[in-house]
């Protein structure tokens, strides 16, 4: 799992951080940190069903760690990344969490993946005081300070997607008109999308649904169903192994609407692995909301940066490895916002305070104060090209709330540029 | 047949003696949790936690002769009963006492007794592979019907548990944290009921918004042309990066070739200066004393300890024996009387009740009860371990519950990091569990506890089969 | 009403590889009197080795072929290495056994092909056919699908009631003593089982791998819902695999279809309990010397 670089600057590095060691007096802190190491961890599916995809994650963040210990660390500490695969298993997520915590004494849980697996551990993590990064999923329900003050989530909930593509349908003259349906992932996807679109006043004219596993077979019925009640626009929210199956099954009815699809049921690069030749045509003009710059914009600078980092480390340049840089960069930047004197607290109240002036390939505001954890906001409206690639659509970003009520809103918003040399 | 003979003595005064070697093994486990490491005693609760379930498994599968692909399932119902009743009830209904944990874990029980009836019931006529297959369409069924009852079961995310902590517990903490309300009541929160709160309002992005006419079409500027299209150029804030700011592929040095000196090890790590630290992971402003491991598994233990209390009562009592003659001979078992579909519906009634049990104990342990936890996984894994460990005795449980959680510890030790690439280290361990199992049942068909005792056995002279 | 025919339709394709997976589980049945739960890990393996085959030369029929040579080789391999040694002692350590076969053949395949889903070309048109103005939810691949199955179905019957391999075979798993006293040789009868369930499920396998994606873990659901299948049917059965394998794609498109997919699992487990409650031994299966 370690990749790592090859740098003239790791002797430096080392030798900044022992001259720090001995500058720093030894102190009470918390665990996890000592004079020239920070130890965090992660669980996540590296392995089984829900493995595609997110297994790549803590690869890139480990690559983009590697990159920064090779330049010195952050504050003269580096970054040790220990990861448990849970399978998307909450039995297991809460036992590699125990020993993450007891036995690796991390510092900080980081990009924890999933909801159901992240339920089993996120109330001892926060009564322990442990600061718990960038959740990995759309559940809204970690973004609740009162409750879990110390777990930030990484994305915007499903039900901020959902008011999004409500906004956007109801906005775009070609949309707008259109007989709308709804197809979703039994569970969390579902709920959650549901209530974002009662919330964006979106009728649908039928609903359907699958449940997680079933994309083995093809969805016949659904896609019937779909068809037959003369669906001119399919929203669908799932897993990407999902969205092949449906296209796929999709083009072998003839039935063939506007799609507009999650952003996490998106990536085109597992697409074109399960659709071949296809994903083109069948991709093509399908919209898909997005938060990061679009991952083939190479002429952008953190998409450039980050293409750099993966490449060395021998990644494969897809969504989830840019996402996985993306992440561990504002990690990066959090913890060395947190100042040298690093703690637990501190670590939370630099998100807290600073999080606004964070650098990374969002191009919505991130939002983080002592009432509210969303993080990222919304959402712009992009496009397949004939290519496969996102295109942004939007001049726009839309933000919402994960609330019960209240709609998308408009706003703009313009990123700051990345640090020098992408170095936190 | 000797079995059959036997059926006429009754125990005596085992009880007693039951009694007293549960006892004994109880206070040193308690000693034990609390003179071991936190994480240590987190092993020893998911331990007691799963030779709870597996007492239940040495009777159905190994005295009663009935396989089960399915226990899985009957603990996720002790789990959600655990849940719903902490959740929903205030008194106990009819009798109007004061709820608490310990009444929840007896209407798991009798949850258990219930399911286990009917599946007894219905498992009672059938033969091994029919049986086989009811029971995995249980491990499977019973979770998918999680997610058709969202509002009350919470569906795929699960519902979160409030544990009730003992007093002085966790509760300062939680004070500390504002959400005490929650935990004396011992209330459950749904994962997804978060967007039924109201906090989210107080999230303001009015400064971001442009105040366009949401009512109003796309209009042709709203589009974004190449133009718009961010580059380097474009940043709104911060510096101008020059293109010396930029990270390229030369910032990395010459040469694409690594070589091993200009790979970052351990070492490069130093040794450092260890700053002080609480070694249970509970920071000051956090302490209360109270370390969470061990009151899970001092729970975990008494639970199994009365589970294995009334389990010895029964294995080594006339019922024992009642279950043996039938799965030996029912035919001769029917001759003395013993009805063979009631000794195997008992035996599920039984098995069903401790899988309730431990069900519960494995939601107040993940303070979480989701179908995910409870899948076909954790039915089979029930069933390795009982084999693992041996399927004819108690103390069979107990090592294929040790076998259970020290196993998977074993494969990441011996497939950790080996500098392989991704995906030959993320599937070693997997890979190495498969073929130990495979290894075990090969090399020791009769489990820990049969392949010892065939060994004493040999030393003596004697001959049985490992199994019986 | 067009409706109802596009869920049966839809239904049957999906049905017809369910039935191939049961197919292979009652072929193992027949032959040792067990349950092998890594068949399905077995057939994922060689549609692997048949994905290989045709990304590198392009060739389904050859990616076929190749995979049942595999599947056979797996079959036997699986059963000198794990299940000869465990069979006689134990149907419950066989079960393990082979539940232990299927983490590792998962592991293996990950190891070598990677976790992410990939696709499959089909060898035929895989588009829905047009028929009184309107396009049906089955293709010329389907149809290839469901002759496959037909024409592996009547083979393997006529095998078992025409030749004397398969009446030996038969004899075999229903009573090895008796067998070998009439000369027949049990072992290499067992094996052979072994081997044509093996390469049932290698078919199975790359049938529906183009109707889907391939990853270690695609064909989990498939194995619950042919055993499911299999039992119903009556583990013995060939033609009984064959019904229920398609009754249940048809049983899980129409609840997709008319109530929501969640309910299918439910539906699956519902039917399966009333079914051993009425017909213990399964729907075509042998009543023969039940025990009391």
């Amino acid at each position: 799992m370690k990749f790592k670089f090859a740098t003239g600057t790791v002797a430096l590095g080392t030798a900044a951080a022992l001259a720090l060691a001995t500058a720093v007096p030894a102190q009470a802190a918390d665990p996890g940190v000592t004079s020239n190491k920070i130890v965090i961890g992660t669980t996540t599916a590296l392995t089984g069903p829900a493995a595609p995809g997110y297994k790549d994650v803590p690869v890139a963040a480990q690559a983009y760690f590697d990159y920064v210990n090779a330049n010195g660390g952050i504050n003269g500490r580096k970054i040790d990344l220990r990861v448990f695969d849970d399978q998307y298993n909450p039995a297991l997520a809460k036992k590699g969490t125990s020993q993450l915590i007891l036995r690796d004494k991390i510092f900080a849980m980081y990009g924890a993946l999933g909801t159901p697996t992240h339920s089993a551990v996120v109330q001892d993590l926060n009564r322990r005081g442990i600061p718990d990064l960038f959740v990995n999923t759309g559940g809204a329900s970690f973004d609740n300070p009162k409750r879990y003050p110390m777990t930030f989530p990484a994305i915007p909930s499903y039900v901020v997607e959902a008011k999004v593509m409500g906004y956007y349908m109801a906005k775009d003259k070609a949309l707008k008109g259109k007989k709308k349906c709804l197809f979703y992932q039994d569970g969390e996807f579902g709920e959650n999308a549901k209530v974002g679109f009662k919330a964006a006043g979106t009728k649908f004219v039928t609903t359907t649904s699958y449940f997680s596993g079933q994309q083995v077979a093809p969805f016949s019925a659904q896609v019937s169903k779909l068809k037959s009640a003369g669906c001119e626009l399919v929203v669908f929210f799932g897993v990407t192994s999902a969205t092949a199956q449906l296209l796929g099954t999709s083009a072998k009815l003839g039935f063939a609407p506007t799609w507009m699809i999650t952003s996490v049921g998106s990536d085109p690069s597992v697409l074109k692995g399960s659709l071949g030749a296809m994903t083109g045509p069948l991709l093509k003009g399908a919209y898909v909301p997005s938060f990061l710059v679009p991952a083939q914009n190479s002429k952008n600078a953190y998409v450039s940066q980050m293409k750099v980092i993966a490449k060395r480390a021998g990644l494969e340049w897809n969504f989830y490895t840019y996402f996985g840089i993306n992440t561990a960069y504002v990690l990066s930047q959090a913890l060395k916002a947190a100042g040298k004197n690093l703690t637990r607290k501190g670590l939370v109240k630099a998100l807290e305070t600073n999080a606004r002036n964070f650098r990374s390939a969002a191009v919505v505001p991130m939002v983080v104060n002592s009432k509210s954890h969303q993080g990222l906001t919304g959402y712009y409206m992009g496009q397949y090209n004939a290519s496969s690639d996102v295109e942004r659509l939007t001049k726009y970003v839309m933000l919402a709330t994960s609330s019960k009520s209240g709609k998308a809103k408009q706003a703009t918003f313009s990123p700051a540029s990345p640090t020098k040399k992408l170095l936190p | 047949m000797n079995n059959v003979k036997n059926l006429r003595t009754f125990p005596g005064n085992r009880i007693i003696w039951h009694a007293v070697i549960v006892g004994i093994v109880w206070l040193l486990l308690l000693l034990l949790n609390n003179n071991i490491d936190p994480l240590y005693s987190s092993y020893l609760a998911l331990v007691a936690m799963y030779a709870t379930a597996m007492f239940g498994m040495t009777i159905l599968v190994g005295l009663s002769g009935q396989v089960s692909l399915g226990n899985g399932a009957l603990m996720a119902v002790g789990g959600y009963v655990f849940a719903l009743t902490s959740m929903n009830w205030q008194t106990v209904p009819i009798i109007g006492w004061q709820w608490n944990a310990v009444w929840s874990m007896v209407f798991s029980g009798l949850g258990g007794i219930l399911i286990g009836g009917i599946v007894g019931g219905l498992a009672a006529r059938l033969r091994g592979p029919y049986l086989a297959g009811l029971t995995l369409g249980l491990a499977v069924g019973v979770p998918a019907i999680t997610n058709r009852f969202p509002e009350l079961l919470g569906g795929e995310n699960g519902l979160m548990l409030s544990v009730p902590y003992p007093a002085g517990g966790y509760a300062a903490l939680d004070s500390a944290l504002g959400s005490s309300s929650d935990s004396s009541s011992g209330a459950t929160v749904d994962p997804n009921s978060a967007v039924e709160e109201d906090q989210y309002a107080e999230l303001d992005l009015s400064e971001f918004e442009q105040g366009a006419n949401p009512d109003a079409d796309l209009a042709p500027e709203d589009l974004l042309t190449d133009g718009d299209l961010l580059t380097e150029e474009d940043f709104g804030v911060g510096d101008q990066l020059t293109d010396g700011d930029l990270l390229t592929e030369e910032d990395f040095g010459v040469g694409d070739q690594l070589t091993d000196g200009d790979l970052l090890t351990d070492e490069d790590f130093g040794t450092g200066t260890d700053l002080a630290v609480d070694p249970t992971g509970i920071t000051d402003a956090f302490d209360s004393g109270f370390i969470i491991e061990r009151w899970q598994a001092s729970m975990a233990i008494a639970v199994a300890c009365l589970v294995a209390f009334a389990a010895l009562n029964l294995v080594r009592g006339r019922q024992g024996r009642v279950w043996k003659a039938v799965r030996d001979d029912p035919v001769a078992a029917a001759v003395v009387g013993i009805s063979p579909s009631g000794s195997k519906i008992s035996a599920f009634v039984v098995s069903s009740l401790f899988a309730a049990l431990a069900g519960a104990v494995f939601a107040q342990i993940l303070s979480f009860i989701g179908p995910g936890a409870f899948g076909l996984g954790l039915s089979l894994s029930l069933l390795v371990g009982i084999v693992l460990g041996g399927r004819s005795s108690l103390l069979g449980a107990i090592l294929g519950a040790l076998l259970l959680v020290w196993l998977p510890e074993l494969v990441d030790g011996l497939s950790g990091d080996r500098g392989w690439p991704e995906q030959i280290t993320n599937n070693a361990p997997n890979l190495l569990y498969g073929l130990l199992v495979v290894a075990v049942v090969l090399a020791a068909p009769g489990g820990v506890t049969g392949t010892v005792r065939a060994w004493v056995d040999k030393a003596r002279g004697k001959t049985r089969s490992p199994l019986s | 009403m067009t409706n109802f025919i596009d869920y049966l339709l839809g239904g049957f394709s999906n049905g017809a590889v369910i039935a191939l997976m049961a197919l292979a589980l009652v072929l193992v049945w027949r032959s040792t009197r067990m349950v092998n739960f890594a068949q399905v890990g077995q057939a994922m393996f060689t549609t692997y080795v048949a994905l290989t085959i045709q990304q590198s030369t392009g060739n389904w029929l050859l990616a076929l072929v190749v995979a049942i040579g595999a599947g056979a080789i797996l079959g036997v391999i699986v059963f000198f290495l794990v299940i000869r040694p465990v069979k006689n002692s134990d149907s419950t350590g066989a079960i393990i056994a082979t539940f232990g076969v299927l983490i590792a053949l998962q592991a293996g395949a990950g190891m070598i092909w990677g976790g992410d889903p990939q696709g499959f070309i089909p060898p035929v048109d895989n588009a829905g056919l047009e028929f009184a103005g309107r396009i049906w939810p089955i293709s010329p691949y389907d149809i290839l699908v469901l002759s496959a199955t037909a024409a592996l179905v009547i083979g393997l019957t006529l095998l078992f009631t025409k030749t004397s391999l398969g009446l030996s075979m038969r004899a075999s798993a229903f009573n090895p003593e008796v067998a070998r006293l009439s000369g027949v040789r049990v072992n290499r009868m067992l094996i052979s089982g072994w081997a044509i369930a093996g390469a049932t499920g290698a078919i199975g396998g790359v049938l529906i791998a183009p109707a889907s994606t391939i990853s270690p873990n695609s064909f989990d659901i498939l194995l619950v819902f042919a055993f499911t299948a299999a039992v119903i049917g009556g583990l013995d059965s060939l033609i009984g695999a064959v019904t229920f394998g398609i009754g249940t794609g048809l049983v899980i498109s129409l609840v997709s279809g008319y109530s929501d997919s969640g309910n299918a699992a439910i539906v699956a487990l519902v039917l399966l309990a009333l079914n051993l409650l009425l017909k213990p031994d399964g729907v075509f299966g042998h009543h023969g010397a039940r025990s009391v």
